[in-house]
């Protein structure tokens, strides 16, 4: 099946960096669900990208493939806006980082509690 | 970015890839330039306030601030976000350069054979110091020194394109920025250098090494690194652009050249990978190698200079706990490098420690200069 001979072949290469894994969040599943997410934000910018360079070909033509959306070269103005996007994106996607969001439920402010029985008094 | 001048061992990126890569830089941007303000502002209205009431004092080290900042809920998010972000964009490149991998390695066998000026000398038995062999530096699975299949060239073209990458452009086409500083720092401040022999010591794939070819014309240029994926790396990369230059496999600890037989002998960012025993003997090293009158250069990250509060220190100091380099912080903000340039044999009136501008940009590295006596 593989003509190439073993030595030649590249093995796959390690995934996983030898050494101190911090533990920022307190719990190693929590930092694995923010790699998840992170990951499929990424390919959420790659999957805008392409979808912005279909749109724009099909501007110019009824009908492209694959190979002209892989040799499309965006110009320095359609390089700009697509930055533009991703900074707004990054902005949306990142919106926790830049709120004041209290960590205990009560932090700072009023209490809920006494609102709840506030309203709910006769 | 894809556009500007390539050379033929640089890895191409796919169109995909290059959206990747896009994103993942603005998302460190992100972190590391559009959110420090709120994480200052964090430690100012949270932790230093918390800090005073702990200790009846203001913190006096980075120490002193981790002690109030990695209890932030801001500050752990934070960091966990650089940390993903470090391992997603280095796996990322890692898929570009994989992918190639094969065609890399025909055509540095095939330049390697063919080479015009330049030499390649491997040495297969030579010993890995463990400080950058006993983890991953700066998070990059399997090193300096992961051989993927016979003749690799993978490390040394992941640091290429990686690197390349992340200047956005702003380190020059051929990603050597450093380089360029350093001749830049050398020809303003030993204007009367006529340098027959330079050495570059831990310079990876080469970049930083070439433009001392340029600037000096006639000289022999040499490059020593400890990994030799990087080093074949190298040698096709200095073919490829048709520039003369003699790589070879050494410990910067101890090389095999003679006494006196360099005029100049520079690093870039090698120091802060080392270890601190390892600065003094490099610096050692750099005095027995150089002729008298002879210049060596080291450049390293600004932060030595530029942070000077404990916040600061702290801040800078992420990639010692996050990102896999042991020994970051202690050469950034606690050794005395010119008490050690001092008993490598360096004469205190001709020492400086300072910063060097790159030319034409707005960045800077720390800088250590010194000349060897006795012209
Ligand atoms: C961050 S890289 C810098 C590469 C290059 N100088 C540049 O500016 O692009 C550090 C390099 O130093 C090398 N290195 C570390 N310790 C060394 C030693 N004792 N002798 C030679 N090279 C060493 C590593 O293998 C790595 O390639």
């Amino acid at each position: 099946m593989n003509a190439v001979p073993p030595k030649k072949r590249a093995q796959s290469r390690p995934r996983i960096p030898k050494g101190y894994r911090p533990n920022n969040l307190g719990d190693p599943h929590v930092e694995r669900v923010l790699s998840i997410t992170m990951a499929v934000a990424t390919e959420v910018s790659v999957l805008h990208d392409k979808i912005d360079t279909m749109a724009r070909l099909s501007e110019s033509q009824s009908k492209f493939s694959i190979a002209d959306i892989e040799a499309y070269e965006p110009t320095a103005e359609v390089k700009a806006e697509r930055e533009k996007w991703r900074k707004d994106y990054l902005q949306r996607l990142l919106r926790i980082m830049w709120e004041d969001i209290p960590d205990a439920p009560e932090a700072r402010g009023t209490s809920y509690s006494g609102v709840v029985r506030e309203v709910s008094g006769e | 970015m894809q556009s500007l001048a390539l050379h033929p061992m640089l890895p191409r990126q796919s169109s995909e890839e290059q959206s990747r890569h896009a994103f993942l830089v603005d998302f460190k941007n992100m972190l590391s330039r559009d959110l420090s303000g709120r994480l200052q502002g964090v430690y100012e209205t949270e932790a230093l306030p918390e800090f005073r009431k702990r200790f009846n004092r203001d913190p006096e080290t980075r120490q002193d601030v981790a002690k109030v900042m990695r209890e932030q809920p801001f500050y752990q998010i934070w960091s966990a976000l650089n940390r993903v972000q470090q391992e997603l964009y280095v796996d990322s490149t890692a898929d570009c350069v994989e992918r190639q991998l094969p065609g890399l390695i025909d055509k540095y066998k095939d330049l390697k054979k063919n080479a015009k000026h330049g030499t390649l000398e491997l040495s297969p038995e030579l010993k890995i110091p463990r400080y950058i062999s006993a983890v991953d530096i700066h998070c990059i699975p399997g090193g300096y020194f992961l051989e993927l299949a016979e003749d690799d060239v993978y490390a040394g073209a992941r640091y290429d394109i990686g690197s390349f990458i992340f200047g956005r452009g702003e380190r020059g086409p051929l990603n050597d920025a450093r380089g360029q500083t350093g001749v830049d720092f050398l020809k303003k401040n030993y204007p009367d250098l006529k340098p027959k022999r330079i050495l570059d010591l831990g310079c990876a794939s080469g970049m930083n090494t070439l433009p001392y070819v340029a600037a000096y014309p006639g000289a022999e240029v040499y490059g020593i690194d400890v990994s030799a994926p990087c080093l074949r790396y190298a040698h096709a990369r200095a073919e490829a652009l048709d520039i003369p230059c003699h790589f070879s496999q050494q410990s910067a600890e101890h090389t095999t050249f003679e006494d006196g037989s360099f005029d100049i002998v520079v690093s870039h960012i090698l120091f802060h990978e080392t270890s601190r025993k390892a600065v003094g003997t490099i610096l050692r090293e750099c005095h027995r190698l150089l002729k008298p009158g002879g210049v060596m250069l080291h450049l390293d990250v600004p932060r030595r200079l530029t942070a000077t509060t404990p916040y600061d220190q702290f801040v800078a100091d992420w990639d010692t706990m996050n990102n896999n380099e042991p020994f970051w912080g202690t050469f950034l903000f606690d050794i005395d490098i010119r008490k050690l340039a001092l008993e490598a044999g360096f004469a205190e009136s001709q020492l400086k420690e300072t910063l060097a501008n790159v030319p034409g940009g707005k960045m800077n590295y720390w800088a250590l200069a010194a000349t060897k006596a006795g012209a």
